[in-house]
């Protein structure tokens, strides 16, 4: 898995501003940020650097979009 | 279609992307007076591929010889190198260096370089932000010349997507480079945008036959934090120390042909290049050049205090103990589709940073086809100093332009039909997904006896798929959501860079530096002594060549090994047989 959790969120949103492919968003209702495109992290740790109370987890794989004949 | 909502926004002059080259770039235009708005897929600060940014090698004429940086640069490169952009490195990195320093930019790590430095000073010069929003087009006025650009905010989570209209006085592309969103190599954010944008207007593109070769590993691909480890712990500048080597240490094509010949070496180590594990007994690599760049230190600006000096040889192990077993040996393709750092994109052949043939245009940095860096990265240090370099020249010339014409104005029929294109993927109803177009494009054009080592029969096979996908499924693409209508964008410019590469590729008849072709393996200065260039004319992509000046050629009284001393598979008995000189 790429990006795996975000736990213990503060609401600060700096892993939103800082990742550069719009995996990560905020939830209106709760204020916290939220895994909401999973499949496009490119695991570049930005997110977990950038957040003061480290509550990201990351994790080095990944699972590879099988080839389909369309979609 | 229901019309999307709107913004629109006014500047003298637009700067599209906010790494070094849009920094300098923003920065030298509010100094001149000028209204800047700095646009920005992502957020300003965390732009591109800046916060990667590790490395840096200024030119200091008290202590390194010019001659040696000219004919070094020249043969690592492969002699098609511009030499005129490597005498404006020369002259002007070091102020860049000291500029950097003054911010405090010589404080952070790389990733906090850009919200800490780069960012506080674009707000303290005025420069207003417009974030979260890809630029999909440039606007023109009637005369054709550029006079703003169309885009969108894809973030939908708080409040619906809306178009953004940006009318300026003129436009720097600072967009950076891109790739096919390929496993381990952080520049998924960019999709080679300014040059799917400037092509759109008539710009001239250069480069894209050559390509960055960074690997990454066998068995974690996608993991490309760990090959960036090393560079996020360093906080202060980190400086190459000696002028770049003749040979060694550039982005070279040698695990792909070492592939090509003798198949996987799974022994291939964890360094960036996938240096081999060391030899028991024999002198580390680099030693020799470590030792002959100590003359250096204490000298010039590497007197400055507080900097990390690399004294030369292969990269820092980018891992901890023990990760080369876990992560496994180097494979090809981290950076499939992206081109040599400040050697692809718009062509600017007076060294304004003006795009050829296009009024009110301009582009810095990886954006900007400069060809600094010829057909190889030579070695680590060049980049963001040139695009820093780079993003300071192109506002100068812009600041120029805008003083001496009055502002133009955009009909707005133009503005809504770039809307209504822009939008067309959230219209439509049956089709294709961007996801599924970014794999099957990812799949034809990686694996490397497509991408690295080219074949006419090859190259042509892979050329009818990428049009295929180009003309029948780009139309038809679907877009639910904010998220899905960047994808979508972004997967049509890598799809035009494709064809733009595997076009390159077939037309450029001879091997050079990061560029071989198993059908012509050899170096040939007398017909290919140039850059390839890819234009728009008539709705079709027009390849040209554009000849380098005979000064520029490798010196006629050594012999062709003595000049070319890396080897192509297959190349000596080509030069065995070959009933013509070249």
């Amino acid at each position: 898995m790429p990006i795996d959790r975000i736990h213990g969120c503060i609401g600060c949103e700096n892993c939103v501003k800082a990742c550069p492919t719009d995996v990560i968003r905020m939830d209106p209702a709760s204020n916290q940020a939220f895994i909401a495109y999973q499949q496009d992290c490119q695991i570049c740790h930005l997110c977990r650097l950038s957040c003061p109370v480290d509550a990201i987890t990351l994790t080095p794989g990944k699972a590879m979009l099988p080839t389909t004949s369309w979609g | 279609m229901a019309e999307a909502p709107k913004s629109t926004y006014s500047s003298d002059l637009l700067i599209i992307g906010s790494g070094f080259a849009g920094t300098f770039a923003a920065l030298e235009a509010r100094k001149n007076g000028l209204s800047v708005i700095m646009v920005d897929k992502g957020v300003v600060g965390w732009s591109g591929m800046s916060p990667w940014a590790s490395d840096s090698r200024p030119f200091d004429a008290e202590i390194y010889d010019r001659d040696e940086w000219h004919l070094n640069l020249a043969m690592n490169t492969e002699y098609v190198n511009d030499r005129v952009w490597l005498d404006i490195f020369m002259d002007e990195s070091l102020d860049i260096f000291y500029e950097l320093q003054a911010m405090g930019a010589h404080e952070t790590k790389p990733f906090e370089r850009g919200t800490r430095v780069f960012r506080s000073e674009l707000e303290a010069a005025g420069v207003a932000f417009v974030e979260r929003t890809m630029v999909t087009s440039l606007l023109k006025d009637d005369d054709g010349r550029v006079a703003g650009a169309v885009g969108f905010t894809y973030d939908d989570s708080r409040e619906a997507s809306k178009a953004v209209v940006l009318n300026a006085g003129a436009v720097v592309l600072c967009t950076g480079a891109g790739s096919y969103k390929s496993p381990g190599f952080p520049i998924w954010g960019q999709t080679f945008d300014g040059d799917a944008m400037a092509y759109e207007a008539g710009a001239t593109i250069v480069g894209k036959e050559f390509h960055d070769t960074h690997p990454t590993f066998a068995f974690a691909p996608a993991a490309a934090y760990e090959g960036w480890k090393w560079a996020q712990e360093v906080k202060g500048a980190y400086v190459m120390v000696g002028p770049p080597n003749k040979l060694e240490g550039g982005l070279t094509l040698g695990n792909a042909l070492n592939v090509y010949q003798n198949g996987v070496d799974r022994r291939l180590g964890v360094g960036p290049g996938g240096e081999p594990p060391p030899v028991p007994g024999a002198p580390p690599p680099g030693a020799e050049e470590r030792e002959r760049n100590r003359k250096y230190l204490g000298k010039g600006y590497l007197r400055t205090p507080g900097l990390h000096l690399d004294m030369g040889g292969p990269p820092e192990a980018p891992s901890e103990e023990g990760d080369g077993e876990k992560l496994g040996h180097r494979v090809g393709g981290a950076t499939a589709g992206m081109g040599v750092h400040k050697s692809e994109g718009i062509l600017s052949s007076d060294y304004s940073c003006a795009a050829d043939g296009v009024e009110g245009l301009y582009a810095a940095g990886d954006a900007l086809g400069s060809m600094l860096c010829g057909s190889l990265y030579p070695g680590r240090g060049f980049s963001s100093y040139g695009s820093a370099i780079q993003g300071r020249r192109a506002a100068r010339s812009a600041v120029n332009f805008v003083k001496s014409n009055p502002p133009p104005k955009v009909r707005s029929e133009k503005i809504e039909a770039a809307v209504r294109n822009m939008w067309a993927p959230r219209e439509n109803a049956e089709g294709y997904s961007p996801e599924w177009l970014t794999v099957t494009l990812q799949n034809t054009m990686t694996p490397f006896h497509v991408l690295y080592i080219k074949e006419r029969r090859r190259l042509d096979g892979a050329l009818a798929s990428i049009e295929f996908l180009r003309k029948h499924c780009v139309p038809r693409m679907i877009a639910r959501d904010g998220h899905e209508l960047r994808m979508a964008h972004e997967v049509k410019n890598m799809l035009l860079n494709a064809e733009m590469k595997l076009r390159a590729g077939l037309y450029r008849e001879e091997s050079r530096g990061t560029h071989f072709r198993e059908d012509f393996p050899v170096r040939n200065d007398k017909d290919w002594f140039c850059w390839v260039t890819v234009q728009q004319k008539g709705g079709e992509m027009n390849m040209g060549k554009q000849m380098l000046p005979e000064k520029w050629k490798p010196s006629s009284s050594n012999s062709y090994r003595e000049n070319y001393p890396r080897v192509f598979p297959g190349e000596d008995e080509y030069l065995r047989n070959q009933r013509f000189s070249i």
